[in-house]
């Protein structure tokens, strides 16, 4: 599987911005030159030069310490969030399709509604009447997009319960509990750690685009969305302000999504051959 | 002219007055129609419940008061010919123009003025502006071109605040005010009529051609809704757009360039607001005069001009129009001095015990949350400022942006905040009553901070009684050293204005009232009209 991975150049370079981002965010402390937040009065809107390599904004911040430290806020909401989308779609999917029958219509029929919601408002319409914090953004978004990962879960494990190791399993006297945590699940983790990993980069759009509009991450807390707010008011004057976060966004969005589609195409060769 | 900022009007914005001017202008034509872009949708045309900019830059169009100011800030007639001020000032008759029309046909009547005045001190109608009509003791309309006024006592500002707008009786005698289809469907005199309303998109009137002044030359007026400074600059650039209010970075640095100069006049002027933080004084943390003062100190407005407005603003210390004469400039603007601050937020009990930074006291840490509208930058921005000074101090404040209106709504009006950063738009008079005294604390009136001073509301009281003029400036002078000490407010500065006009608009002219005060003479000579 690694062999066949290395040969893949897109996912190696996808899988190298990953990490590099993943770095950037783990010592943003030592990689960014200035504190994100500090406002120097006498620099506002410099260029790019050697002292401010992305150059600074309205309030004369580094806008290449703001962009570091703003990968923490960006990748642990990503992150955090598919991880929270995750536990809830398993939790339903496998349900739903190890018990099938009523169980399953009835929570089916609540991922159909759920997919009714277009997710962006939902997630509007709730940051407006909750705070609009980093801790409930993840929340919120996470608790909208879990459904894709409860259908495909319980796709995988309507199929897997007819294995007959499931069968022998339960000959052997283990419980529904036993039987959907140790062997379900397990396996019906691949095509969840391909929409996960797509998810991702999802999340991270969603995210800007909340900042962006302002109900996202509160300022000074510098997050990607943010950032390019700010740049907007001043596009005319000074371009680095959006041009730099938004190259991080697409960068980043872009590497997840590579990455995602290589681990399909390893983990799911079914799905390789219908394309 | 206040388009992009929206603030809570103080008083009438007398938007549209005219001149005679000398000689007509030989290109003068009518038609065309000019596009005004605004940061916020109004909020009502109620005229007597409209408190923000934009919902009182469209009752300006729509209708007229029995005053108005004309360019050099002097009290002129409008709906009223003339008036007479009586028995040393407690009585004002005035003379009421004939042959004026309401915009359905009906004729304006003393009547209207009644019924104005019964609205606007009806205890069941919301209308911040109550204080000024609260002081008559009886109105009186013994023919239908005649209003007779009479006040309990002397009233100073009784003249100035006929600029009111007045209501049609004919239309809403019925109706309760607070909830009526006219407030989106509005009837007046003014020179322009309302034709339709988009909800947050645009507003669009048109021309009176039976004004009394004559029929304005723009044909049509059209209000649009741009929640974003810089989608506005883009619709500048694409000409989408005639009227705005430039941003000072706008103003400094992007609109220095050829296209600029080839489409548009620029005009700058002192604005007539202010812009503070308010402390929500029913908070503990607040109520302590120390701890207001500290923050004082520790606050670097002057940098914050610098920054924010590029110089394009100056410092303010009082609640009035620095320009005028009941503005105090004694009162020196308190120097930028964290050790003060400190010491005065230890002598209130606000000490770091624990070493981490942040001030203690007891177990509750010093913080709160500042509150501002979205879409102004210049605020937002204002806000990273004044955290960053506060945190220095020791007190962790954190930002939260929220929608105008619900701003308003849910976090003002229900006084649901504890420190908000906003503007007032000042009227000329300073009596500013409305926001300073202690019983103007009902929700949707002025005194949402719950500011409570019995020398203030003493002298506010004493101001619009006394008509002797060196004596009024010495109590307004009084009053604003007492704020001052007090510290109800951040009192942080006063920015210029910055309109941009299209060139193809003739006869705009910079006044001390801004640009907006004929706006029935602009017209645009018949070659270059762009709309039909």
């Amino acid at each position: 599987m690694i062999r066949e991975f290395s040969k893949n150049k897109t996912a190696i370079v996808a899988l190298a911005i990953i990490i590099a981002m993943l770095a950037f965010a783990l010592f943003a402390g030592f990689i960014a030159p200035y504190d994100p937040t500090h406002i120097d009065t006498k620099n506002i809107l410099t260029r790019p030069s050697s002292a401010h390599i992305f150059g600074t904004d309205t309030l004369g911040r580094d806008i290449f310490s703001r962009i570091v430290y703003g990968s923490r806020i960006s990748l642990s909401i990503g992150f955090i969030a598919v991880g929270i989308a995750i536990i809830i779609g398993i939790f339903f999917g496998s349900i739903a399709g190890y018990y099938g029958g009523r169980v399953d219509s009835i929570l089916m029929r609540f991922v159909d509604v759920m997919l009714c919601f277009p997710t962006f408002f939902l997630i509007l319409a709730v940051i407006a009447v909750m705070e609009p914090s980093i801790f409930n953004i993840m929340i919120v978004i996470g608790a909208t997009g879990w459904m894709s990962v409860a259908r495909l879960v319980r796709a995988e494990v309507l199929s897997l319960k007819e294995r007959d190791y499931v069968t022998c399993a339960r000959v052997m006297g283990a419980g529904d509990l036993w039987i959907i945590v140790r062997h379900l699940i397990p396996n019906a983790l691949a095509p969840v750690l391909v929409s996960a990993t797509l998810g991702i980069g999802g999340a991270i759009l969603v995210e800007s685009a909340l900042s962006f509009l302002g109900i996202g991450v509160q300022p000074p807390t510098p997050s990607w969305g943010n950032i390019l707010m700010d740049g907007k008011s001043t596009l005319g004057v000074a371009w680095w302000l959006t041009i730099f976060p938004g190259v991080f966004i697409t960068l980043t969005v872009l590497a997840y999504n590579l990455l995602g589609e290589a681990l399909r195409d390893m983990l799911e060769p079914r799905l390789k051959e219908r394309r | 002219m206040n388009i992009k900022i929206p603030l809570i009007l103080l008083a009438v914005s007398f938007f549209c007055s005219t001149e005679a001017l000398p000689a007509e202008d030989p290109d003068a034509s009518y038609g065309d129609a000019i596009v005004v872009s605004s940061i916020a949708d109004a909020r009502t045309l109620v005229p007597i419940l409209s408190s923000d900019a934009s919902s009182s830059d469209i009752c300006g169009m729509v209708f007229n008061g029995l005053v108005k100011y004309d360019k050099d800030i002097n009290l002129i007639g409008d709906l009223a010919e003339s008036w007479e001020i009586l028995d040393d000032g407690t009585v004002i008759v005035f003379h009421i123009r004939r042959g004026v029309k309401w915009h359905d046909g009906a004729p304006f009547t003393s009547k209207d003025v009644e019924f104005t005045y019964r609205k606007l001190t009806d205890p069941n109608v919301r209308t911040p502006y109550s204080g000024d009509f609260d002081r008559i003791l009886k109105l009186e309309t013994p023919d239908e071109f005649t209003v007779k006024v009479t006040y309990k006592e002397p009233f100073v500002p009784g003249l100035s605040s006929w600029g009111m707008w007045i209501m049609p009786e004919h239309i809403l005698r019925d109706q309760d005010l607070n909830n009526t289809a006219f407030s989106r469907n509005p009837v007046g005199t003014g020179p322009y009529k309302f034709k339709s309303w988009r909800t947050g998109e645009k507003i669009e009137l048109v021309s009176n051609h039976d004004y009394f002044e004559g029929r304005p030359y723009i044909d049509r007026y059209i209000y649009r809704v741009i929640p974003d400074d810089a989608t506005i600059f883009l619709e500048l650039q694409t000409l989408g757009v005639d009227l705005a209010t430039l941003s000072p970075l706008q103003y400094t640095r992007q609109t220095e360039n050829n296209f600029f100069k080839k489409h548009y006049k620029k005009f700058k002027y002192p604005s007539f607001g202010f812009t503070y933080m308010a402390y929500n004084l029913s908070d503990p943390k607040f109520s302590d005069v120390r701890v207001r003062q500290a923050m004082n100190y520790a606050v670097n407005k002057q940098e914050i001009v610098d920054t924010i407005f590029f110089g394009l603003g100056r410092v303010t210390t009082g609640p009035y129009m620095m320009d005028s004469w009941a503005y105090n400039s004694d009162v020196r603007p308190a120097p930028y001095d964290l050790t003060r601050a400190k010491a005065l937020l230890a002598d209130a009990g606000w000490v770091d015990a624990d070493m981490d930074g942040w001030l203690e006291k007891g177990a509750d840490e010093f913080e709160f949350t500042l509150i501002v509208n979205q879409g102004n930058a210049e605020r937002q921005r204002t806000a990273e400022m004044i955290q960053r000074y506060l945190k220095y101090a020791g007190i962790r404040m954190k930002i939260r942006v929220l929608e105008w209106s619900a701003l308003i709504n849910e976090f003002i009006d229900k006084k649901r905040f504890e420190a908000v950063l906003m503007g007032w738009f000042l009227a000329r008079d300073p009596d500013n009553y409305d926001i300073w005294h202690s019983s103007k604390t009902r929700a949707g009136e002025f005194n949402f901070i719950g500011y409570n001073n019995p020398d203030v509301d003493r002298l506010l009281g004493e101001g619009r009684r006394t008509f002797d003029q060196p004596r009024r400036e010495k109590i307004y002078h009084r009053i604003h050293e007492i704020i001052y000490e007090d510290q109800p407010y951040m009192f942080l500065y006063s920015g210029e204005t910055l309109p941009i006009v299209s060139k193809r608009f003739k006869n705009v002219e910079a006044s001390p009232i801004g640009i907006g005060y004929n706006f029935i003479k602009w017209y645009v000579p018949k070659p270059e009209q762009r709309y039909r």
